[in-house]
């Protein structure tokens, strides 16, 4: 599972530390699910999700979406 | 807000104390007061670690009781699993073992039964309520 909150973090010039207090969640947390070593649970998905203003699915996806 | 910050800074090294002096009093009660004193240092150091540490790491934090993201509570969850299990493990080795040197191999047994019928019961409570 890949997702898009690095790109969009840096588009909106936000720190690490500002997401994760917007999302009351650690800074390393945060920069766990940008790397991809931690897969958030659905309710923190979707309030990644809102904040960034996209649909889940948009924001996290598949590996395999480009082989489709 | 105050009172909770506190408790989450001092409730466990706290209650580390405790448990030491509680460990000091059992063995000075069973006349070993040089044991329950070591005992009581390795909680005093554990409970200093806790307040040196507790602000700058995660994992300490983790100890100290502060609250936890989900992604911390995940990994205290599965530590205490990998932990119930290494106890599981050891309660049936120790068994396994006394019984081989024709001992009764109660003590291990006793422990070993807590932990089934304990992870019995969350399963079927965990399962019933979900």
């Amino acid at each position: 599972m890949q997702n898009d909150v690095r790109e969009l973090r840096t588009v909106l010039a936000l720190r690490q530390e500002d997401l994760a207090k917007a999302m009351n969640v650690s800074r390393q947390t945060i920069n766990a699910i940008e790397t991809g070593r931690y897969l958030p649970s659905l309710p923190l998905a979707i309030a990644l999700a809102r904040f960034f203003r996209k649909p889940v699915e948009e924001l996290f996806h598949g590996d395999d979406d480009d082989a489709r | 807000m105050e009172t909770t910050t506190m408790r989450a800074k001092w409730g466990m090294p706290a209650f580390g104390l405790l448990v030491g002096a509680v460990l000091f009093a059992a063995s000075a009660a069973g006349g070993q007061p040089g044991l329950g004193l070591g005992m009581f240092a390795v909680m005093v150091v554990y409970s200093g670690i806790l307040v040196a540490f507790g602000g700058r790491s995660e994992t300490v934090g983790v100890l100290r009781g502060q609250p936890a993201d989900e992604r911390l509570a995940g990994f205290s969850l599965a530590a205490t699993a990998v932990a119930g299990l290494a106890a599981i493990i050891v309660a049936l080795g120790g068994f396994l073992w006394q019984i081989a040197h024709g001992q009764s191999g109660s003590d291990f047994a006793l422990v070993a039964a807590a932990a089934g019928i304990a992870y019995l019961g969350a399963l079927l409570w965990f399962r019933w309520r979900g």
